[in-house]
């Protein structure tokens, strides 16, 4: 008795400490709320909306339960505690019926089985991925196979009637998961219990059922009704995404049938005697019997007792170590650093964490999107003229040209929305609505556009949909408050400065031209100061030097204390390669400037015509400047 | 029996006993007494603004949300004959139950229909509106209608876009194809029936997984025909569709509200004769330099009118080309026999050099009297644009008097009114409006007398009366018909799916080249709504 509990005890610590570093290490590490957001990766995130007519959207169809659960749970990854919380309820729930499942069939060890469904759902989270409600309705099909288990009574009538009755409930609440519930129980009936011909006899019933209910009563597609929630239905196979790692998911649901089928295997060739004592059937008359073995007085001697503790220690210690050895190997192995910076960017960005985003975003300048990020965020601090060429630039990640098929358009849109590029925005942002769902971000970006273009009845739509949400009711329903009270909208200041610079003159065009966009946005309002630096900056990626001089009488309008570095840079290459001196305007270059310039040409003279030679002596020293960059089309490469 | 049982028993005969009195006594189905009353000497404020219209006497109950202060409310809904329908409810929600409202209006057609409206303040004391009356026509509408739901302005093809089918006389709506079944990424477009009957029925697709197509669906059997056709008309007899081959591409505006646009850059008409299948077009349909577009029958299938439009442009690689705000389209009709498969002579019907409009989207009744029309800028596209207004063209009065006179409809908003559909009657046109809801484009009913009045428009009805004030989707290109489309979607994705289709050969003696090259390949996507 001592041992079996000891036994269990151990059990529960080592499932304790896993869940409980599983509950931090999402919490602090993975932040479930980063998966929330998205970052225009997670095409899938589920929207949830408050009251009946989302309820009745959802749930009445098969597997609309779980979807309408999962969808309410998956908003709460909005909190990363809460959402962390959720993930790791979900992955403890699986692993105690994982391992109630396997200890009915026989399978008691090793134990740590019952754990590889977290570790695998660990590795989805870890690569920001959301799998959460094929994962729930395996969960479902999982609770319903264990409560057949329990309850199966030994007559095979009701217990065809029972499996029916499962089959079907389960249907409807997980619609194709029901396949996998009815394989746990084929299993178990033909390998466990010996029953063949009512194995297959279930086999044929979930067959049936999923043509009667979801074809025939429910209309659906002949491959929805079998696949529906599964993994691999089209709907999740079609959207192929490299880093979607639907194989750890395939492998979360295969993991119980491979398992138990290898075990059954292994007992029929090796006379196992875990599987022994099942075939002999594993009725609760045995297993009580089994019980009071267990409770009968025990006779071992003291020093027996002590060793068989000493060793039951041994054993849970090498089994926590082994198991930590795969979780953390497993999260080394598939932390994929670089994505998790590519999702925290766009967090602070949209939340105006403007150094945050600089800390992050410097260690991984290769990535366009975060050099993209980058720039926004310098252009904030104030720091877009003196300090974006100590970055990586490039034009591919300046402004995410619309032509290049990789970038989505969920990352041009706090740009246009900076910039007051109303209509731009708004196009990004309707296709990131056909792309990523109802997005309350997205629906609030909406709103706001719809209001400084004074169109209120649209605006109002976008409001009374965001005041069905969980988190952005407050938002929304202050934004309609306001919208009775003054309906221009005229106290508030981000529809005010939106309006300020928004265009006026309207033309018709294909593409977004970008030099085109900031001269028309500084006609409109010449003190768009971030419309003026993206312009000199998109000049200077360009190499442009006319173009940027053409424009340098822009910094009137603007007051920079002087020239910042990059301008003086510019105007500096400008004056050497032109041999024009510039009309500064009573403006200074800085001596220091001149200085370091007057020092770069002496080493680029010094190599003559061998600039490949003199790129490895000036790139210590002058990769974070504008001429650097207009000699060699690259930035930003002094630290590596 | 044990306790467990015991309780189970209490709990269950407790619940009955109060279902069964709660259903006998219902505080709120006592009778109200609305005396003493105050007139409020107005109509009340209710939403959607079901107030002086014409609707049909099959629709769906016109559930409403009155936007006036109470803490009760009474309704009483009732005509000439048939019993009064009273809703008394503390919510400002008026749900209507479908039964006594399609009993009271059955009895009642072509009799005014009251709404009285009474509210109750926090003191107790009743309020009274002036009575709204509408009226119940007469006719019905087709029982169904087909739209494609979709968000707006997007200019890519993932998410939502289905076509759907709503039964008028309730709120049931059924899905008939959506963009899922298209693979990743793809369009649906226009959908064409042959008067207002689903039996002959195509739908355009495209879809970057199974290519541009046109299901093609005749009497429940969905056929998949190698070719998209463009806007599309069925001749009456059935035999052939005529349809528009477009380069249309989208562009955007920097400043206007309604962000996209599309021009005409190249187009033609073609037809296609459905049983063999065989593919025509018509010299005066193909001309290298005009634009030819929107193509509709007249009722008895001796005339066809369309759009047809100059071509400013030589280069239709610039987009938009400089002169897009200068294109303007004349509605034409050509006469056509189809017993020798003959074309006439083509004849204009409205000239933009008269109105200094373009028009677009004509579409004619089934009893051959009216033609509608859209009336706008510039262009071909009126849905994106903010004055495009419905007219109506008495086409019996214009063949006798050789005048044809478009007429401005009373129905129309300072938003753009587009994409509409005669009832198979001819009595009620459906039609789309962006009137009450910005961006996000409405359905709406207006009742057409037999003088051509077209009478306040109702907005679609749906069950949840705030349904519309957060729908994130915009409704278009509604067309009314008489009965369910029969193919179910799953059969009409497997058509869509499969690599079985009926070929068809283009013309090559087509006059338009570039438009002609563009109806194959992706490049010739219809890049709009």
């Amino acid at each position: 008795m001592r041992l079996s509990l000891s036994n269990n005890r151990g059990w529960v610590i080592i499932r304790t400490v896993f869940f409980s570093l599983f509950y931090l290490y999402l919490w602090m590490v993975v932040k479930p709320h980063l998966i929330y957001y998205g970052c225009g990766e997670i095409t899938n995130f589920p929207v949830f909306y408050k009251g009946w007519a989302f309820f009745n959207e959802v749930v009445p169809h098969p597997g609309g339960p779980i979807k309408y659960l999962s969808d309410f749970l998956s908003q709460l990854l909005y909190y990363s505690w809460a959402g962390a919380f959720v993930l790791t309820v979900h992955a403890l729930l699986i692993c105690v019926f994982t391992g109630y499942y396997l200890k009915k069939i026989g399978i008691t060890r090793p134990r740590i089985i019952s754990i590889i469904p977290s570790i695998l759902l660990l590795i989805t989270y870890n690569g920001y991925t959301y799998h959460f409600t094929t994962a729930l309705a395996l969960l479902a099909a999982l609770v319903f196979a264990c409560i057949y288990i329990r309850i199966a009574p030994k007559d095979n009538i009701l217990n065809v009637i029972l499996f029916l009755f499962l089959t079907v409930v389960l249907y409807l609440i997980a619609a194709g998961a029901y396949l996998y519930f009815s394989l746990l129980c084929c299993i178990y009936e033909i390998f466990f219990r010996r029953r063949f011909s009512v194995g297959l006899l279930y086999g044929a019933i979930a067959v049936c059922i999923g043509y009667i209910v979801g074809v025939l009563v429910f209309k659906v597609s002949i491959i929805d009704a079998y696949s529906e929630l599964l993994p691999f239905s089209w709907k999740i196979a079609d959207y192929t995404h490299p880093e979607k790692l639907i194989e750890a998911v395939y492998a979360l649901y295969l993991l119980i049938p491979f398992v138990a089928t290898v075990f059954a295997l292994w007992g029929l060739f090796t006379q196992h005697r875990f599987f022994l004592l099942h075939i002999k059937g594993p009725s609760r008359a045995k297993s009580r019997k089994s019980k009071h073995k267990r409770i009968a007085p025990d006779k071992s001697t003291d020093t027996d007792k002590t060793t068989a503790s000493y060793k039951q220690k041994i054993s849970t210690c090498c089994e926590l170590l082994f198991l930590f050895a795969i979780a953390a190997g497993t999260v080394i192995y598939f932390f994929n650093s670089e994505r998790k910076a590519v999702f925290e960017v766009d967090y602070y960005l949209g939340n105006k964490q403007w150094k945050k985003v600089l800390d992050i975003g410097r260690r991984y300048q290769n990535n366009d999107h975060i050099v993209h990020a980058l720039n926004r965020a310098l252009y904030h601090l104030g720091l877009l003229p003196s300090d974006m060429f100590s970055y990586k630039q490039s034009m591919r990640s300046f402004m995410l040209s619309a032509s290049e098929e990789g970038h989505s358009p969920w990352n041009k849109i706090g740009t246009y929305y900076d910039l007051g590029a109303v209509n731009k925005c708004e196009c990004v942002l309707a296709d990131s609505l056909e792309k990523y769902g109802e997005r309350p971000e997205l629906i609030k970006k909406l709103a706001i556009v719809r209001i400084a273009k004074n169109d209120i009845p649209s605006a109002r739509i976008y409001l009374e949909a965001l005041n069905k949400t969980l988190f952005y009711s407050g938002w929304a329903s202050n934004y309609l408050k306001q919208l009775d009270a003054d309906p221009n909208m005229s106290g508030d200041e981000e529809i005010q400065r939106l309006r300020s610079l928004m265009l006026h003159e309207d033309k018709g065009e294909l593409e977004f031209l970008v030099e085109g966009m900031f001269i028309d946005l500084l006609e409109r309002n010449p003190k768009n100061r971030m419309a003026f630096e993206y312009l000199m900056a998109f000049y200077m990626l360009m190499g442009d030097n006319e173009g940027f001089i053409q424009n340098i009488d822009r910094l009137d309008d603007f007051n920079y204390p002087q020239i910042p570095r990059h301008y003086q840079e510019a105007i500096l290459s400008y004056i050497y390669l032109t041999k024009n001196m510039s009309d500064l305007q009573g403006r200074r270059i800085n001596i220091n400037s001149l200085n370091r310039f007057k020092e770069f040409m002496r080493v680029v003279e010094l190599y003559g015509n061998n600039r490949q030679a003199a790129f490895y002596e000036l790139v210590k020293n002058y990769s974070d400047t504008y001429y650097f960059y207009y000699m060699y089309r690259v930035s930003g490469l002094q630290n590596e | 029996m044990n306790r467990f049982h015991r309780y189970t028993i209490f709990l269950a005969v407790v619940l009955v006993v109060s279902s069964i009195g709660l259903l006998v006594y219902n505080p709120l189905r006592k009778k109200v007494t609305l005396e003493p009353c105050i007139s409020i000497g107005r109509l009340a404020r209710i939403n959607p603004d079901y107030c002086g219209i014409v609707c049909p006497p099959n629709i769906a109950p016109l559930n409403f949300v009155v936007k006036e202060e109470g803490r009760e409310l009474f309704v009483k809904i009732y005509s000439d004959n048939g019993k009064p329908i009273e809703i008394h409810c503390k919510k400002a929600k008026v749900i209507i139950p479908p039964k006594s409202w399609h009993s009271l209006l059955e009895a009642n057609r072509g009799e005014k229909l009251y709404f009285e409206i009474f509210t109750r303040n926090a003191e107790g004391q009743w309020n009274s509106f002036d009575r709204i009356e509408n009226e119940i026509a007469d006719e019905d509408i087709d029982n169904f209608a087909m739209y494609r739901k979709m968000h707006p302005m997007h200019t890519l093809y993932y998410g939502n876009m289905g076509l759907y089918q709503r039964d008028l006389r309730n709120y049931s709506e059924k899905l008939i194809l959506d963009r899922n079944y298209l693979g990743k990424g793809g369009c649906l477009n226009c959908h064409s029936f042959c008067g207002n009957s689903p039996d002959n029925m195509i739908i355009g697709i495209r879809s970057r997984n199974y290519g541009i197509s046109t299901l093609y669906a005749k009497n429940g059997t969905a056929r998949k025909i190698d070719t998209k056709f463009g806007y599309s008309s069925w001749h009456p007899s059935g035999k052939l569709v005529m349809y528009s081959v477009n380069n249309l591409p989208m562009f955007f505006h920097s400043a206007r509200s309604e962000v996209r646009d599309t021009v005409d850059l190249d187009s033609y008409l073609a037809y296609c004769i459905v049983d063999s299948p065989a593919i025509k077009t018509a010299p005066a349909l193909s001309r290298k330099e005009q634009l030819e577009n929107w193509p509709v029958w007249s009722a008895d299938g001796k005339y066809l009118y369309f759009c047809s439009a100059p071509m400013l442009w030589e280069n239709t690689k610039q987009i938009p080309p400089d002169e897009y705000k200068d294109v303007r389209y004349n509605l034409v009709r050509i006469s056509y026999d189809i017993t020798g498969d003959e074309w006439g002579q083509e004849e204009t019907v409205i000239s933009s050099a008269d109105t200094g409009h373009s028009v677009g989207m004509p579409r004619t009744s089934p009893d051959g009297q009216w033609l509608s029309l859209c009336v706008f800028d510039y262009g071909f596209f009126p849905t994106w644009q903010k004055n495009s207004d419905l007219y109506l063209i008495d086409l019996e009065q214009a063949n006798q008097t050789g005048v044809f006179i478009p007429k401005k409809l009373n129905i129309n908003s300072d938003e753009s009114e587009s994409w509409h559909c005669w009832s198979s009657n001819s009595r009620w046109l459906i039609f789309s409006s962006k009137r009450d809801h910005g961006v996000f484009t409405r359905l709406y009913i207006s009742y057409i007398d037999e003088n051509g009045n077209a009478y306040k428009p109702l907005l679609i009805p749906q069950k949840d009366p705030l349904f519309y004030e957060s729908c994130l989707l915009a409704y278009n290109t509604p067309e009314l018909i008489i009965k369910p489309v029969s193919p179910r979607c799953e059969n009409l994705a497997k058509v869509i799916r499969s690599s079985q289709k009926i070929s068809v050969d283009i013309p090559i003696t087509m006059a338009t080249p570039k438009a002609e090259a563009t109806s194959t390949g992706e490049q010739s996507w219809q890049q709009r709504e």
